[in-house]
């Protein structure tokens, strides 16, 4: 009986952690592109539009997936803001002349086809998304 | 004259275009956004009508949709990597009562570094905590931001340059706004404001969940007036032998000093706001200062909040004790002294849209008109004193 509980235990453990592996994120650029490394304060300060460039001046264009749990988990985990403060904070930047929002595209895929357009594009895909050809710049969480 | 009302017409027809193409727009450098508020306001005194000095409304039983409602829209032209045009288009009431669409911005935006950023043109002047973005109601949790703080400096955008130094230290984000306004310019229905050689700066701290804000400017202030208490009041002192104090209602050369300190937090449930506003003058229009708190609490989609608010006077624009009635009752109509109580509820309907409903108590000043006009005479139907209730709704988005 124990031996049951232990098992159970086990596989609902495994199913959580698989579950936590699949909401990973990751951020992402063309694996020929401009962006050689973000680091995950950079990255917080672009998507929240304190930043326009990396520090050694590399021009950096954002963008977003459309609104759903995707994008909703990426805020949230870079910049600790949920979606309605992200709406309202990005309202607030653009609304005051200081930073331009991030682009959205359809989704995963217009994303990955953007990144190969643009060297300078960045954006973020959940884990299973990922393909080769592109450059990981940051994992979240 | 008549015939030069008609042209705005054609920019909003122009302006619903703009709209129209946004989703095709940003694929050629250009870059569409906007905002917009349709809101209603009933009032519980038939006497009186809210927060603009528009014509006054045939029935202020009527919901009024002047008072809230807006309309902007922002183009962003890129010239290069580094440099853009931008330009925002607003139609809100005027002070004819009419929806033209006004240039409230145009400048060029120049980012020198990734962390510094220059502006030059028309912008939005930055008086107070949420006045970058004070139309787009959106982004805060009221119908509008309380009255008894953002009444106290009217002017929305000046031709002028600002500075934009952001900087990070340690978990600490700085970021320092420096800003010179050659001229700003406003209109009432029998008057206007000028606002020449204002010099300021605003410093903004967030660090978490925490905003801080400051700021302090000073400048030039030029203002005429036209309506029938101002006139009574200014033959009333000539007509007493006090032209110095006659000439103290209304001209060129005053100063005007304006500071203001707020704070913001959210840390996604609780919501606090609070700001503190002060304006001084040395003559045309009375010294005041005003503050407002206000707490919101985020239960899923919906934020009920409340707003605690008061304007006092601190410096009559002439001295009450010339005794004519007539300056003490045009005294009362250039102070906006008044406190109330807000309880409401916004609710996020949909990404970028909200509704909200307000409801506001708010007693006005004995010797005051706060943010309210007469409906019928001045001279017999002054705010002053009075008792206002008063429910606002309004559907606020972006895209």
């Amino acid at each position: 009986m124990r031996l049951l509980c232990l098992r159970i235990v086990l596989v609902v453990l495994g199913l959580v952690l698989a579950g936590a592996a699949a909401a990973e994120l990751v951020l992402v650029t063309d694996a020929d592109g401009a962006i050689k490394a973000v680091s995950r304060e950079e990255a917080e300060q672009l998507y929240l539009g304190r930043l326009s460039a990396l520090k050694d001046g590399t021009a950096v264009r954002l963008l977003d997936l459309p609104p759903g749990p995707a994008r909703d988990a990426f805020y949230l985990e870079l910049t600790g803001k949920n979606a309605t403060q992200v709406r309202a904070y990005w309202s607030r930047m653009v609304f005051t002349g200081r930073a331009r929002p991030p682009r959205e595209v359809a989704g995963p895929a217009a994303l990955r086809a953007a990144l190969r357009s643009d060297p300078h594009l960045i954006g973020y895909l959940p884990g299973h998304e990922l393909v080769p050809g592109l450059r990981v710049l940051l994992r979240l969480p | 004259m008549m015939a030069t009302h008609r042209w705005p017409h054609c920019l909003v027809g122009a302006l619903f275009a703009l709209v129209a193409a946004t989703a095709a727009a940003d694929h050629a450098g250009l870059h569409v956004s906007g905002f917009g508020t349709v809101g209603a306001v009933w009032l519980d005194d038939r006497e009186v009508f809210f927060n603009h000095p528009a014509a006054p409304r045939g029935d202020a039983s009527r919901p009024d949709f002047g008072a809230d409602s807006v309309l902007g829209v922002q183009g962003a032209f890129d010239l290069g990597e580094r440099t853009d045009v931008i330009v925002q288009l607003v139609a809100a009431e005027d002070y004819r009562g009419r929806y033209a669409p006004r240039m409230s911005w145009a400048y060029l935006r120049h980012h020198l570094s990734p962390r510094i950023t220059v502006r030059a043109g028309r912008l939005r002047a930055p008086f107070f905590m949420l006045s970058d973005g004070l139309q787009v109601n959106y982004v805060h949790p009221w119908v509008r931001p309380p009255v008894e703080v953002y009444g106290l400096n009217p002017f929305n955008d000046a031709e002028g340059v600002d500075l934009l130094f952001r900087r990070r230290v340690g978990t600490v984000d700085v970021e320092l706004q420096p800003h010179y306004l050659e001229r700003g310019h406003m209109r009432f229905p029998d008057g206007d404001a000028r606002l020449r050689r204002y010099l300021g700066v605003k410093v903004n701290i967030a660090y978490a969940a925490l905003n801080v804000q400051f700021g302090h400017g000073a400048g030039r202030l030029a203002v005429d007036y036209g309506d029938p208490l101002f006139e009574f009041a200014r033959n009333g002192l000539l007509a007493a032998g006090a032209p110095r104090q006659a000439a103290r209602l209304a001209g060129r050369g005053g100063r005007a000093r304006f500071d203001s300190i707020g704070f913001e937090w959210d840390d996604g449930t609780l919501q606090l706001i609070g700001e503190y506003a002060r304006r001084r003058a040395d003559r045309f229009v009375t010294s005041a200062h005003g503050w407002h708190l206000t707490a919101a609490y985020r239960l899923g989609a919906f934020a009920p909040f409340a707003t605690l608010a008061r304007q006092r006077p601190v410096r009559s624009i002439a001295p009450r004790s010339l005794g004519t009635p007539a300056l003490d009752a045009y005294l009362d109509s250039r102070s906006q002294a008044q406190k109330s109580v807000s309880l409401g509820v916004r609710w996020d309907v949909a990404p970028g849209a909200a509704l909200k409903a307000q409801w506001t108590r708010t007693h006005i000043d004995r010797d005051a008109w706060g943010a309210f006009f007469p409906q019928g005479s001045p001279l017999t139907g002054s705010p002053a004193g009075r008792r206002v209730d008063m429910l606002g709704m309004s559907l606020d988005f972006v895209f």
